[in-house]
């Protein structure tokens, strides 16, 4: 990096800092720290929950997957709009009219106590250990880019977005996500135009479109019934909208966002905004990683991107073996190169390019098998799944973004995760706070005292995610396993929420023991069946509603009124 | 009238066409990705 990009980095860092600092200067109390005393703009709100949702994960993950297997992710994303509706007309209404802190807190009030600690337990466990992901991404970037130690990245991290979160709270938090979601914006925008602008003379839009749809990177949707695929149409439509719904309306990292608005109709237009934008963002996103795919067919990319992935081979006792397979890359990446500009000449001409098509799908195969193989390779040898597909955007930008450019996106990578792990953290702490400290331990003291340990559980939270990051390397792909995480817990939250609206003769007795089953048959479903991680949150969510509904037969039991109304209707 | 019914949102009569709006874009966007998916897939051909 040079000093221009040192600047615009620090630059960015001290700007993101004074501005929450100077956003937050209106906040009072706990309802101003962590609902912004219900005075944030829809606009806002809903740029918002698109930055807390768009992580680095996102930005780094994303285009690796689409670098290795095209654009297929996306339908992971299509249901999306669905549940944006039905969050709007059933969930937002209820959490809103509430007026509750929490999502959690509702439930007290529909069911009883126990349902609430449970439901607010697992959301802590869950999110606390998706900050430490959400915290590590930025890191790998780093660790890469200027050779920093990984942990003393986290730290630098952890300590400048927990600083801001801490002072400021929700008010804080929402506007730097305005600041930061258009930073990644402009981000995605300069990553695609650096990648047009870095293919040779005379491969242009079409030419690179041409080329990503000769291996198919561009087919978007899989129609095929096959339950174990994880990316068809039917898991993204099905799974996707059980997720989304899960995510959106019992998440308190984005209930806690739509709690923020002025009115209403202002919560419900944040959703509909994310309705609109969220996919086509996702789209931009995973055409980076295509136009990667493409662009490496005329420079030659590395065999395997993490270095120290690399670094680990060549100090095995099988450094031959991977030595071997890149000279076996060199060698087929050359053919294929001579291919694509043959291809491309005959295709300016005229002339017939169906044997040329063929010719360079071969060697992309060939190419995609010596990856797999190295990447074998570096998993028997480290003993580890490899994690190199989150290296190969990052590794782009060090070896191909001009200077300036380089500290913009470095800056755009930290911008998403600081986004996402502010929201998380401030969510964390509200549940601690309100759910656990003010419920169960200290329920009658004054607003300044839960202020102070507000500002205290920001702070808590912030380390733990630290320390969580320091151990999320071991795991694969970063962004499925942060949904995977979120899987095992996310469709059972859903069920109980489900009962609570729509299942009027339901109790806490039936909501916290269908909420043990349903995340039971999850868990029984993942260790005994094929089937996606993204069918787990159905599975869930039928269960506890299956068993909520059964259970609530008891008559000696009423239901407890809900003071703000328990159907989407009132 | 429910509040739902009442509200003018933006160029919108009510939030029933909102929501119908949405649901329309949704399966739009869903049929567009497979086109292009047909369209862009220069691999199958002969």
């Amino acid at each position: 990096m040079t000093s221009l990009d040192w600047a615009l980095f620090a630059l960015y860092l001290v700007g993101v800092l004074s501005f929450a600092l100077y956003q937050s200067r209106k906040n009072e109390g706990v309802e101003g720290y962590f609902l912004g005393n219900r005075r944030m703009p829809w606009w806002a709100i809903g740029l918002s929950v698109m930055a807390t949702q768009a992580s680095a994960i996102t930005f780094i993950g994303t285009t690796g997957q689409a670098f290795d297997s095209g654009m297929e992710f996306v339908q992971f994303y299509l249901a999306l709009p669905f549940a944006m509706v039905v969050l709007c007309i059933v969930f937002v209404p209820i959490f809103y009219r509430a007026r509750v802190f929490t999502a959690y807190e509702y439930l007290e009030r529909r069911f009883d106590g126990k349902t609430r600690a449970f439901t607010g337990f697992l959301f802590l466990v869950s999110r606390g250990m998706g900050a430490g992901i959400i915290l590590y991404a930025p890191a790998i970037v780093l660790s890469v880019i200027l050779g920093w130690d990984e942990r003393l990245t986290i730290l630098v991290m952890a300590l400048v977005t927990v600083a801001y979160t801490m002072v400021g709270g929700i008010t804080a938090v929402i506007w730097t996500d305005v600041v930061q979601m258009l930073m990644v914006f402009g981000g995605i925008a300069v990553a695609l135009l650096a990648l047009f602008a870095n293919l040779p003379e005379g491969v242009g839009v079409g030419e690179a479109v041409y080329i990503g749809g000769i291996q198919e990177m561009w087919r978007s949707v899989d129609l095929s019934w096959d339950p174990t695929n994880t990316y068809t149409l039917w898991s993204g439509l099905l799974g996707g909208f059980f997720l989304f719904l899960a995510y959106f309306g019992t998440d308190q990292s984005q209930v806690q966002r739509y709690l923020t608005a002025t009115s209403l109709k202002d919560s419900r237009l944040s959703l509909i905004f994310n309705a609109f934008l969220k996919v086509p963002m996702q789209i931009l996103i995973l055409s980076i990683g295509v136009l990667l795919f493409v662009f490496y067919h005329f420079e030659e990319p590395p065999l395997v991107f993490s270095p120290a992935e690399v670094a680990a081979v060549e100090e095995s006792d099988r450094a031959g073996e991977f030595r071997a397979l890149e000279e076996e890359q060199a060698r087929v990446h050359s053919l294929r190169r001579t291919a694509t500009l043959g291809l491309l000449e005959d295709r300016d001409r005229g002339g017939d390019v169906a044997a040329w098509r063929t010719t360079i799908g071969g060697y992309d195969n060939q190419l995609r098998d010596i990856r797999a193989d190295a990447k074998e390779l570096v998993s028997e040898v480290r003993g580890t799944a490899s994690n190199d597909v989150n290296y190969v955007f990052p590794t782009y930008i060090i070896d191909f973004i001009p200077t300036g450019l380089l500290g913009l996106l470095i800056a755009v990578i930290f911008a998403a995760a600081m986004s996402s792990l502010d929201s998380e953290i401030t969510a964390l702490s509200s549940a601690t706070v309100m759910d656990f400290y003010r419920r169960f331990f200290r329920p009658e003291e004054s607003d300044a005292h839960y202020l102070r340990m507000s500002r205290f559980a920001t702070l808590f939270w912030g380390l733990f995610a630290f320390c969580v990051a320091l151990y999320a390397g071991q795991l694969g792909s970063l962004i499925e396993a942060v949904n995977q995480i979120g899987s095992f817990f996310y469709g059972s939250l859903l069920g109980v929420f489900l009962l609570a609206f729509f299942v009027p003769r339901s109790n806490g007795t039936g909501a916290t023991v269908g909420l043990l089953l349903g995340m039971a048959s999850v868990f029984l479903v993942s260790i005994t069946t094929d089937i996606s991680w993204l069918y787990y949150n159905v599975v869930g969510a039928g269960v506890v509603v299956l068993v909520g509904t059964l259970l609530g037969r008891d008559p000696s039991e009423r239901r407890r009124s809900v003071s703000s109304g328990a159907g989407p209707s009132q | 009238m429910s509040e739902d019914q009442e509200d003018r949102v933006g160029i919108f009569p009510n939030w029933g066409w909102v929501y119908r709006t949405v649901v329309i874009y949704g399966v739009l966007m869903i049929g567009v990705l497979i086109l292009l998916s047909r369209i862009l897939g220069f691999g199958a051909g002969p």
